[in-house]
Order: C-alpha cells, then structure tokens, then sequence
C-alpha cells in the first residue's frame, strides 16, 4: 500500500522515541527502528493489522491523548501517547509514541509540522482524498507538479475537478489532446470511479517528458490514497498499452487528415487535433462541438440516416463536404465514414474527412476550362460554315458574273458586260470584308485571355480614341460616366468596348446624331457595365440570335455590315470574364446593351 | 407540255444568286413562274398565296434557318408532300445527307457558271415540269 519505506525513513528521522503509525482506518502502517528494536519486531511484521480505539480516539481531537492500546504480538497492553498527523491541517493518520519514554511537549506539538515535512521529503507524490473526494494532503512534490500547470491543489479541492484541470493543462502531455470533452462528460469516466482506480496502477508521461506509474488505493473508508512514482521509460508489457495509446494519438495528431470518432448520442469522443483547429476548438472546449446536434450539424446529416448505410463488413461511406472553417474560410472535404460495431451492434462513427480543396478548384478549373474548349470547337465549326457559305457565295458570284462576261463579250453584246464585272467587283469586296472578319475573330476568339487589375474607364477611353475617325463623321456625342476597375484581360476589354461603341455609332438613326451613353452600375458582386445608344434598336426578337457568330440577320451587308460577329466577339469576351453580355429589351430609346462582369473574380488559375 | 407554267418558290436570301436562278430558267426558256421569297418566315404565307406547286431551297438561308425552314414545310399538312429542291452552296456530305433526312426530294449544289445554272433549269423543267406527276 503505501510507501512505508519511505514514511518509515521520515518517521524514524523525526521522532527518536519508539513509535508506530497508524492509518485513518485504524490500521498499524508503520513504525520506526526504535519501535522495533524495543520489542524485537521485524520490519513489516505488523503491518495491516488492527489497531483497535485510536482511529475512534483521535477523530475527536487533534490534542494529544494518553490511551493503552493492545498490538497483536507484543504480550502487554502498551500506554502510548496518541497524536494526530496531520498535513495542512487535515488529519491523515496518527502517531503513536510509547509513553514510558519521556515526554518533550514542544516536540509533540510540533509533530503535524514533522509530518508534513516527512510527506514533503518524500521522492514522489502523494494525494489522500477523503470519501468526498476532497483533498486532505498533497505532498509538496505533487503539489509542485500540478502547481507548475496552474493548478492549485490545496485541502478541500475537489479530486474531479482537479484531476480535468490538470488535464486540459497539458499536465499529461499528448495523451489527451484533441479530446473534446467537458467537465462533467469528464466526471462520467469509469476510470476515475473508485472500483476502477483501487489498486490499479496506470503509466502516463507529463509533459516534462518524465514517466511516472500513478497508483491509487481506496481506503475502507472510501478514502483515496494516491501516489506517484517516477519510472524510467516503460518497456515492459505490463505498460504497453499506455504506451501504444500515446503513439498512435500522436500519429493521429501529425495526421492531415481530420478524425472525428462519434458516439451514439451524436457527441464527438474524439476529434483530432487538426479537426478541432479547423472547427476552432481548442480540444477541450465545451459548447458547440458538443451538443447532440455535432453530428447533423457538421455533416449535414442525420446520425441515424447515416447509420442506416453502415453495417458490420460494410464498404465506408464516402461523401464531400464544404465545411466553414473557425476563421470562416472554407474548405472542402471527402468524408469517409465507418461504422463501430459490437458484434452486429453499431456503437458509434468514426469518419476521416481528407482537404480535396485543391483538387476541388481544379475539377471546377478542368470543367471550366473544357467547357471553353467545347464553346470553342462550335465557334471553330461555324468557322467552317463560314468558309463555306460566306466565302462561297462572292467565290460563286465572281465565277458564274466573269463567265457570263466571256458568254457575252463572245457573242459580242457588250451592253451589261459592265454590269456584270460591277458584280465581280463587289463580289471580291465582299469576300476581302468576310476575310477581314474571319481573321479579326480568329484573333480575338482564341486569345488566350491574361488577366490584371484593368480600370475600366482608361479602356473605354482607349477604345473611344480607336474610332476617333467614325464617331467624328457620324458627330457623335459620348457620355462617359466613371467606371470601376475590374480583374480583366485589358485588350479583351477594349475589343468588347470598341465594338459595342462601333455598333452604337453604326446603327444610328437617319439624320440623328448618335448620342451613347457608357456607364456602370453595381450589382453586389457584379459590375453592369452598359452601352446604350439612341439609334435604331434592336428587334427584341433576336435578342439572343445576335449574340451567334456569324448570324446574319440580314442579307443586305451594305446595311448590317459586320453585324454578327462583333456581338459574336462580345460574348465570347464576356463569358471568358466569367460574366454575360444581353440586349436590355426592355430598353426603347435604342439598344442598350448591358455587360455584367464580376468585380474580384479569382482567375489566377486562368493566366497560367 | 402543260399550257400553265409551273408555279415555283425560290426560297434564296441572296438577291444575286435568286437573279442568277432566274437567268437559268429564262436562258431555257422554260414553262415555269417564279416568286421569291427572301426569308425564312414568309415561307409559308407566299406558298399558299402564289399556289406554288413546288420549292426550291436555298439551305444556306443564315445559320439552321434552312434546313427549319424544310422541317417546317414537312411537319405542316399543307405542305407535307411538296417537292422541295435543295439548292445549296455546300458540298459537304453531312449537308447532303441532313438534307434528304429532312426530307428534300433533290440536294443540287450551286452552279459555279451560267452554262451550268441553264443546265440545271434545263434539267429541272425536263423532269419536274415534263415526266414528274405532281399532286
């Protein structure tokens, strides 16, 4: 039981006088050499045994009393003076000197003292805990090493509490870090009752690094006697597990991934320490983290929906999670959950959420990216049809007018040979303008777009000085509000401004002079940059067929020249901003179209 | 030889190749009238209103417009068994192919001279207007 040796060592230091010791519960612990010498004992000989009327003696003072106690194995009752040990001020166990020998009052009632230094020089700590689980003593060893923690451990402190604050003080090192648990969860452990701790000897490491063996024995009368011992680095198999249960909490700790086991009632009993960072828990705060709703509210499911997918051999469930983070990021993982089970009897989840953000955004990345691909392939197909209609017809025109020239220069009517090389003509002009647009898309269509800060204002200026010669001819006259400044590709931009300005000087009213307006309005996260001119609008009808490459909505160019592709170009420029170009149709002055492009959209990835 | 000359729609965009279709049939001479209609949404008004016994179809009409345009006469009653002959600028074996599944009765690329566009009208009035029974 207790380390006799030890308190034998302090006893015989202090008191000079035979003497023995006797414990709370009226039993002999110890006694010193001179004890024994005089009644030629063996050293233990009578430890344990009862030591009748003392204990009920002494409860009621603290004063010295003269009793005679009879002691197994010594023939004659023996006239002892009896004192109280005490160790800050409580009593632990009692002092008995025989009284034959002569009494040194001052000595006597500097005894509790002696005591108290005796448990002090003790190499290792020790609590005694009365049947309230209050502290009645703590040695100076172990209240140092509770103390260098921040935890006081004076008489009265109640066991639990002191215990859970040393705990989450880091007293125990890794073992319990990431452990999401409160005091009173913490109060329920099996392994603090009193059945439990009694006589059983646990192996921990502090957080100095030390080991120490921390052995408990439960008094009678429910009192708890605890020390600890220092030890070297366990080895044996007797502290194996202890030992394996640090290591593996420590793998669990350097693991990225988070670890979260789940109890039935839907309570974490385990969250790894990355795991409770991102949640924003320091491993050992109550709340949140702890209420019956963890489960749903962190995986957005039910713990009993989720039960349902998992049974005993069972292959994980796998899902993804966007989950925000403590400091309101957010993250996304791939969960995978198991079930525990006692034989077919499920007992809780543990789940393994791994960060896939990365691979997240380029997934999004690859599909955005083969989504422009596929938009691309069209445009490169209506490039085809291009070739073959809108350069064919000209090629066709040209082919059938010259020979219709040699039919009739060989029959010598040259009346409408003019005529007919007027068609060749504006047939190759015609071509030389299709040819001209071709190679103007291709440009623009395939530029890869690289992104920067662009104010938008200095581009609409740019773009403005680029037509300088049409606006002047038509007298246009240009309202230019103030623009933000959006992430961009800065020639992109001017392309998309200088054709929605070219069409708004082009398609201008007989006799009226264009008059366009360019502004911007902020939609949240948007910018609508608006085009809006006072010239001869556009059918609402073909609100979205003007946005096709290459669509002709009319046959007569002279008058639409160069339609089509222009709005064609808007778009794909938008779309590659991440935002939409549309016709306002609700607008009846003119056409005002309407650019919405977001403000910050991230688009590093794209610049690569 | 019938004494009424077949009524024929032009369904060409163009203006140009619409004057180049008509300088065939005139060049030989042929017992046909032809009524142009220069969109796509006019298609079936003018071929009720000028009782057009027969189409030809520019399938270049801008963008799918022609090819709708033939779905279009397919899928209405009226029209469901109107020869309409396909005359297009493609040569592309996918065009020719989307044409006849659509349901033209004849796919004929666009003649390159006026020799050729005479060939064709030639052609046209020799099978459609002389030997065809149209209902």
């Amino acid at each position: 039981m207790l380390s006799h040796s030890a308190i034998r060592h302090a006893l015989a230091a202090v008191i000079a006088e035979p003497a023995f010791v006797v414990t709370l519960d009226g039993r002999y612990a110890c006694d010193n050499a001179a004890f024994r010498s005089r009644f030629g004992l063996c050293e233990d000989q009578l430890h344990g045994s009862e030591v009748p009327g003392i204990s009920s003696h002494a409860l009621c003072s603290l004063a010295c009393a003269r009793l005679t106690v009879s002691l197994a194995g010594i023939a004659n009752p023996l006239n002892v003076v009896v004192q109280p040990l005490l160790a800050r001020n409580l009593v632990i166990g009692y002092c008995a000197r025989l009284e034959a020998w002569p009494l040194r009052e001052a000595a006597l009632e500097e005894a509790p003292s002696y005591i108290q230094r005796a448990l002090d020089s003790l190499p290792f700590g020790l609590t005694v805990w009365d049947a309230g689980d209050r502290l009645l003593v703590a040695n100076k060893s172990i209240a140092d090493l509770y103390h260098s923690h921040g935890v006081t451990m004076v008489p009265g402190v109640n066991r639990i509490e002191t215990v859970y604050a040393g705990l989450k003080a880091g007293l125990f090192g890794a073992k319990f870090t990431g452990m999401a648990i409160s005091l009173e969860d913490f109060a329920s452990k099996r392994w603090l009752s009193r059945p439990f701790i009694s006589g059983a000897a646990t192996i921990e490491r502090l957080a100095n690094g030390l080991w120490v063996k921390i052995t408990s024995h439960v008094c009678e009368n429910d009192f708890i006697v605890t020390y600890y011992e220092r030890i070297d680095e366990p080895t044996g198999n007797e502290i194996k597990p202890a030992a394996t249960a640090e290591y593996f909490l420590s793998l669990l700790r350097y693991l990225p991934d988070f670890v979260v086991h789940i109890g039935l009632d839907g309570k974490p009993e385990f969250i790894n320490a990355p795991f409770a960072e991102a949640l924003g828990l320091d491993g050992w705060e109550t709340g949140q983290a702890l209420s019956p709703e963890f489960f749903a509210d962190t995986f957005g499911t039910s713990l009993q929906d989720m039960l349902k997918k998992l049974s005993v051999g069972a292959p994980p469930v796998s899902f993804d999670q966007r989950l925000r983070k403590a400091d309101n990021s957010f993250v996304w993982l791939r969960w995978s959950a198991h079930g525990l089970f006692h034989g077919d009897k499920p007992v809780g989840i543990v789940a393994t959420g791994r960060n896939i953000t990365l691979e997240y955004s380029q997934q999004q990345e690859l599909k955005h990216q083969s989504e422009e691909l596929a938009k691309k392939n069209r445009s490169l197909e209506q490039f085809a049809a291009v070739v073959s209609h809108d350069l064919k017809a000209p090629l066709r025109h040209i082919s059938v007018f010259a020979d219709m020239i040699v039919e009739e220069a060989a029959n010598g009517n040259l009346a409408d040979v003019t005529v007919y090389a007027q068609q060749v003509r504006s047939s190759a002009q015609r071509m030389d303008r299709v040819i001209r647009r071709l190679l103007e898309y291709s440009q623009i269509a395939y530029k890869i777009a690289a992104f920067s800060r662009v104010n938008l204002a200095d581009i609409a200026i740019q773009a403005i000085q680029n037509l300088e010669s049409q606006i002047e001819e038509a007298k246009a006259e240009l309202l230019l509000s103030k623009l933000p400044s959006i992430n961009g590709d800065p020639d992109l931009m001017r392309h998309l401004l200088q054709n929605l300005i070219a069409n708004a000087v082009k398609y201008r009213r007989k006799g009226v002079a264009p008059r366009i307006r360019i502004y911007a309005t902020d939609k949240g996260a948007m910018v609508n940059l608006v085009v809006e001119d006072n010239g001869i609008g556009i059918d609402p009808k073909f609100a979205d067929r003007i946005f096709t490459a290459f669509q002709r909505l009319h046959s007569d160019d002279k008058i639409y020249e160069g339609f089509g592709i222009g709005l064609a170009l808007c778009k794909q420029i938008a779309e590659s901003h991440r935002g939409v170009i549309e016709l306002d149709a609700t607008y009846r002055g003119g056409a005002r179209f309407v650019v919405r492009l977001p403000q910050n959209v991230n688009l590093k990835e794209q610049s690569s | 030889m019938s004494v009424e000359p077949m009524r024929i729609l032009v369904i060409e965009d163009d203006p140009i190749d619409f004057s180049l279709v008509k300088k065939g049939f005139e060049g030989v001479d042929a017992p046909v009238e032809l009524f142009h209609c220069p969109s796509a949404d006019r298609v079936v008004e003018l071929l009720e209103s000028r009782a057009c016994k027969i189409a030809l179809l520019d399938l270049s009409l801008g963008g799918d417009a022609g090819m709708d345009v033939l779905k279009a006469i397919r899928a209405d009653k009226r029209f469901s068994t109107l020869p309409v002959i396909v005359l297009s600028s493609s040569a592309s074996h996918r065009d020719i192919a989307d044409g006849y599944a659509a349901g033209a009765n004849a796919y004929v690329e666009k003649p390159l001279t006026m020799e050729l566009y005479r060939r064709f009208a030639r052609a046209f009035a020799a099978f459609w207007v002389d030997v065809a029974a149209i209902g």
